[in-house]
C-alpha cells in the first residue's frame, strides 16, 4: 500500500510534482501522462531517490523520509533508464541484490534462475552487463526489482525496449503479485498496457493529477464509447494535425 | 564540414573545466593555477641550469641543445607509446563515432576530427614537460617574443606527428586484432612506461648536472657529453622542431626553413594517410567480443551481506582497466620506493625507532590511498541508485570500499616494509611498527579521500572524471599528508615517554579520523537527492 499525502517537488523554481495526493492498494495502478509530466519525478520521491518539498509518503505504514530503510525493504524498483554495474554480470549483480535484500542464498538462486529462464537470460547470465544489449540491460533492471518479491512494486516505464514475449511475461507477472496482495505502480506510455491491465489510472500534467480512476470510470466522465487515448489528449491537450500540416508543405 | 565538428572538440576539452553550475570565475582559476604548479618549476628549474651551461665554456650552447634534442626525443617515443590507448578510443571505440556515422558525414571528415581529437587529447605530457623546457631554451637566449609564438604554432605539429605514428601502428595491429582486447594491454603498457620513466628520472638524478647544486658531477656531464656527440638526432621530428625553434630565438630565421617544413610536410602527410587508411574499413562499431566470468553460486551460503558488498567492490577494482591501471602503478611505486630511499635511513635506528628517515614513504603511501579512494564513491556510476533505494545503511557500502581499498593497500605495505628492512637491516620490531605506522597512514589516506571525494562532488554520475572539481583534485593530496602527518607527530612525540601508549593513542587518532569521515559521508549521502 502507498500513501501520498500532498508532495510536491520543484527543480530549482520549475513545479515537477504539484501538491499530489493518492492512495494504492494492493492492485495494478498505471501511471499515465506526457513527457515531462512529473511521473519520473514522482517516482524517485516514492523511493526516496528524491526528497520532497512538502508532504509525506507512506510505503506500508513507513514514512520513506522517517524509517527510509523500513520502507525500503517494502519495494522493489526499475529505473528509466537501466544504470547498472557495467563490470559486474548479471549473475553477481543479482547476487548482490538478494544479499541486500537478505534473501536466504538457495530461495533466492531459484528464483534468480527462474527469472534468468522466464526472460531469456540464462545465455548471458555470465557476461559483462556493458556488453548487452539495452533490451537485456532493461530485463535485468526488472530481474533485481521482482527477484525478492516485493510487497510494493514501482517501475518506470517499464515497457520500454523489451519485445513482445518479455511484455507478456512482465504483465503476467504483475497480475500474479496483484493476485497474491502486492501493489504495483508503473509508470508507462503505452495506453494498451493501461487499458487492459490497469485497475486503476492515474493521468499526470504539469506535476497534477488530471484524472484518476478505473477505465470505467474514466470514460464515465467523458463520454460512454471513448478509448483511453481521447480521453488523454482531452485532458493533456489535442494533437494538432493542422501544425502538422504546415510542416509538411 | 569539419569546422563544426571541431567546435564539439574544443567544447570537450573545455569540459573539463566546467562544473555544470554557475561557478565564480576564481573558482575555475584555481584549478589552472594549481595545474600549471609543475610546468612553472619546470620552466624555472631549467632556466637556471641552462643558464649554468652556458656559462661553462665547454658545454655551451651545444650542450643545451643535445640535452634538450634527448630529452625531446625521449617525450617523443613516450607520445607514441601512450598514444595507443588514445588511438583505439578515438578512432574506433568512443561512443560518439555511431552517432556521426549516421549523419550524412563523410568518413574522411569523421576520422580529421578524431585523429585531431586524438592528438590534442595525447599531448598533456609535452605540455607538462616538453613545452617549459623550450620555454626556458627560449628565455635563457634572449627571449624573443617571435620564437614563443612560434612555440604555440609548432608544438601542435609534433604532437600530431606522435599521433600520427601510433595511429598508424594502432590501425596495423586493430587489422587482425580485437581492438577492446589490445587497448587494454596498451592501457597497462602505459602504465609501466610511466613508472620506468620515473624510477629512471629517480636514479638519473638530473642535478647532477646542473652546475649550481651540490650534486654537481662533472664525470657525468662528460659522460653525457660523449654520448650526444655520438648522436645523430637530426632526422627526428623532435629535432625540427628544436632547430626551428632555435635559429628563431637566435634570431637567424634562414637557417629555421628546412626544419620548418619538414616538419609541417611530415605532419600533414602522416594526418592524410592516417584519414585515408582509417575511412577506408568504414566499419564504425567495435563490438566486444563476449568474455565469460564463471558463475560461483556457493561463495558464501548464508548470503552475508557485508561479504558481498565487500566482494563487489573488489570484483569492480580488478574489471576496470583505468583503475587497475592506477593499482598497477602505484604498487610498483610503493615497491620501488626503498630502493630509491637514500642511504641516510638507516642512522639512528639503533637507538630505538627513528620515523624520519621513512617519512617520505609513510606519507606517499596515503597520498596514493587518498587519490583512489577518492574515486571510489564516483566510480559508482548511475548504478548508485539502486544502493540509494535499497533498504541498506550507506555506512555499510562505505565501510566495505574502505576495507577493500584496505586490504589491497595493506599489501603493498607488507611488501613494501619487507623489501625496506632487507635493505637497511631493520630490526623486526622496527619493522613492525613501520609496517603498522604504514596501515594506519593508509586507513588515514582512504578516508580522507573518500570523504573529500563524497564531500566535495559535483554529483555529475556520468562521468566519474568530473565529480571532483580539478581545484580538489589538487587539494585533497594535501588534506590526506595533514591529516597523517599530525597523527604521526603525535605518534612521534608520545613514543618518547611511552611506546604503548603512543600506539593506543595514535589507533585512537585513526579510529576517530575513519568514524568521523564515514559519519559524515553517509549523512551526505544519505541525503543526496538524485537529480
Ligand atoms: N534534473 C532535472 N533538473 C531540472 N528539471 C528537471 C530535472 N528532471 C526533470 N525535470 C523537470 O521536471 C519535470 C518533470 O520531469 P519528469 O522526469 O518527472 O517527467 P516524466 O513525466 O517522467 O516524463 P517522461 O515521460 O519524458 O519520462 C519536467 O518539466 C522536467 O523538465
Ligand atoms: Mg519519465
Amino acid at each position: 500500500m502507498i500513501t501520498i499525502n500532498n508532495i510536491s517537488k520543484s527543480y530549482n523554481s520549475k513545479v515537477a510534482v504539484d501538491q499530489l495526493n493518492l492512495q494504492i492498494n494492493p492492485e495494478l495502478f498505471v501511471f499515465l501522462g506526457p513527457n515531462g509530466a512529473g511521473k519520473t519525478t514522482t517516482i524517485k520521491l516514492l523511493t526516496g531517490l528524491l526528497r520532497p518539498d512538502a508532504g509525506h509518503i507512506q510505503l506500508n505504514g513507513h514514512d520513506i523520509q522517517i524509517e527510509p530503510l523500513a520502507a525500503k525493504r517494502q519495494f522493489g524498483y526499475a529505473p528509466e533508464t537501466p544504470a547498472l554495474y557495467e563490470k559486474l554480470t548479471p549473475f553477481e549483480f543479482v547476487r548482490l541484490i538478494l544479499a541486500i535484500y537478505q534473501i536466504p542464498t538457495a530461495i533466492g538462486v531459484t528464483r534468480m534462475e527462474q527469472l534468468f529462464d522466464i526472460f531469456e537470460l540464462n545465455d548471458h547470465q555470465n557476461s559483462l552487463i556493458e556488453e548487452l544489449s539495452n533490451g537485456m540491460k532493461k530485463k535485468i533492471s526488472l530481474i533485481a526489482a521482482l527477484v525478492h518479491q516485493p510487497k510494493i512494486l514501482i517501475l518506470d516505464e517499464p515497457t520500454v525496449s523489451l519485445d513482445p514475449k518479455a511484455v507478456r511475461h512482465l504483465k503476467e507477472i504483475m497480475r500474479g503479485m496483484v493476485l497474491r496482495g502486492s501493489s504495483v505502480f508503473m509508470s508507462t506510455h503505452i495506453l494498451e498496457v493501461a487499458e487492459t491491465m490497469a485497475d486503476r489510472i492515474g493521468i499526470i500534467d504539469h506535476g497534477k493529477l488530471a484524472a484518476l480512476g478505473t477505465i470505467e470510470e474514466l470514460r464515465a466522465s467523458f463520454h460512454v464509447d471513448a478509448t483511453l487515448e481521447e480521453i488523454f489528449l482531452r485532458l493533456t491537450g489535442e494533437a494538432s494535425s493542422q501544425k502538422i500540416d504546415e510542416f509538411l508543405q | 564540414m569539419i569546422l563544426p565538428l571541431l567546435k564539439i572538440t574544443l567544447y570537450k576539452s573545455f569540459a573539463l573545466f566546467r562544473t555544470g553550475r554557475k561557478i565564480k570565475p576564481i573558482k575555475s582559476i584555481l584549478p589552472l593555477l594549481a595545474m600549471s604548479i609543475l610546468p612553472v618549476f619546470i620552466i624555472l628549474r631549467a632556466r637556471e641550469m641552462f643558464e649554468a651551461w652556458l656559462l661553462v665554456p665547454q658545454l655551451g650552447a651545444s650542450f643545451m641543445l643535445s640535452f634538450l634534442s634527448s630529452a625531446l626525443l625521449g617525450l617523443f617515443v613516450v607520445l607514441i607509446l601512450s598514444g595507443f590507448p588514445h588511438a583505439f578510443y578515438y578512432l574506433y571505440l568512443a561512443p560518439d563515432l555511431s552517432l556521426l556515422a549516421a549523419l550524412p558525414l563523410a568518413p574522411r571528415t569523421i576520422f580529421l576530427q578524431k585523429f585531431i581529437e586524438m592528438s590534442l587529447m595525447g599531448c598533456g605530457a609535452f605540455i607538462a614537460v616538453g613545452l617549459p623546457l623550450m620555454i626556458s631554451m627560449i628565455w635563457v637566449l634572449g627571449g624573443i617574443i617571435r620564437a614563443y609564438f612560434l612555440l604555440l604554432l609548432l608544438f601542435p605539429l609534433y604532437v600530431i606527428i606522435a599521433g600520427a605514428i601510433s595511429a598508424l601502428l594502432s590501425m596495423a595491429l586493430a587489422a587482425f586484432l580485437n581492438v577492446r582486447r589490445i587497448r587494454r594491454f596498451f592501457v597497462y603498457l602505459t602504465g609501466l612506461i610511466i613508472i620506468l620513466v620515473w624510477a629512471g628520472l629517480q636514479f638519473l638524478r638530473l642535478s647532477r648536472l646542473n652546475p649550481l647544486s651540490d650534486d654537481f658531477d662533472a664525470d657525468m656531464v662528460s659522460r653525457f657529453s660523449s654520448f650526444f656527440a655520438n648522436m645523430k638526432f637530426s632526422a627526428f621530428p623532435s629535432d625540427w622542431l628544436l632547430q626551428s625553434i632555435y635559429s628563431t630565438a637566435i634570431r637567424e630565421p634562414e637557417r629555421m626553413i628546412i626544419p620548418f617544413l619538414c616538419l609541417a610536410i611530415t605532419a600533414a602527410v602522416l594526418t592524410r594517410l592516417v584519414v585515408l587508411i582509417r575511412a577506408r574499413s568504414r566499419d564504425f562499431s567495435n563490438p566486444e567480443i563476449g568474455r565469460v566470468f564463471p558463475a560461483h553460486p556457493h561463495r558464501h551460503s548464508k548470503g552475508k551481506l557485508f561479504a558481498s558488498l565487500f566482494q563487489k567492490e573488489m570484483t569492480l577494482i580488478f574489471r576496470d582497466a583505468r583503475v587497475l591501471q592506477s593499482y598497477w602503478i602505484i604498487t610498483a611505486m610503493i615497491l620501488v620506493w626503498p630502493f630509491i630511499q637514500q642511504r641516510q635511513a638507516m642512522s639512528s635506528i639503533e637507538s630505538g625507532i627513528d620515523l624520519l628517515p621513512f617519512l617520505g614513504s609513510l606519507l606517499l603511501i596515503s597520498l596514493f590511498a587518498g587519490n583512489m579512494a577518492r574515486q571510489t564513491v564516483p566510480n559508482e556510476r548511475e548504478a548508485f541508485q539502486y544502493l540509494l533505494s535499497a533498504p541498506i545503511s550507506i555506512r555499510r557500502v562505505l565501510m566495505a570500499k574502505l576495507l577493500a581499498q584496505s586490504a589491497l593497500f595493506a599489501g603493498m605495505s607488507t611488501v613494501n616494509v619487507w623489501l625496506t628492512a632487507y635493505r637497511f637491516h631493520l630490526f623486526i620490531a622496527d619493522a613492525l611498527v613501520l609496517w603498522l605506522c604504514m596501515v594506519f597512514c593508509v586507513v588515514i589516506g582512504l578516508v580522507v579521500g573518500q570523504t573529500i571525494g563524497v564531500l566535495f562532488g559535483n554529483y555529475h554520475w556520468q562521468d566519474p572524471r568530473q565529480m571532483l572539481t580539478p581545484g580538489w583534485n589538487y587539494l585533497s593530496p594535501l588534506v590526506s599528508i595533514l591529516f597523517c602527518g599530525l597523527g604521526l607527530a603525535i605518534f612521534a612525540a608520545l613514543w618518547q615517554v611511552n611506546q604503548i601508549v603512543a600506539f593506543l593513542i595514535f589507533f585512537a587518532y585513526v579510529g576517530g579520523v575513519f568514524q568521523f569521515g564515514i559519519m559524515v559521508s553517509a549523512k551526505k549521502l544519505t541525503k543526496l537527492e538524485w537529480i
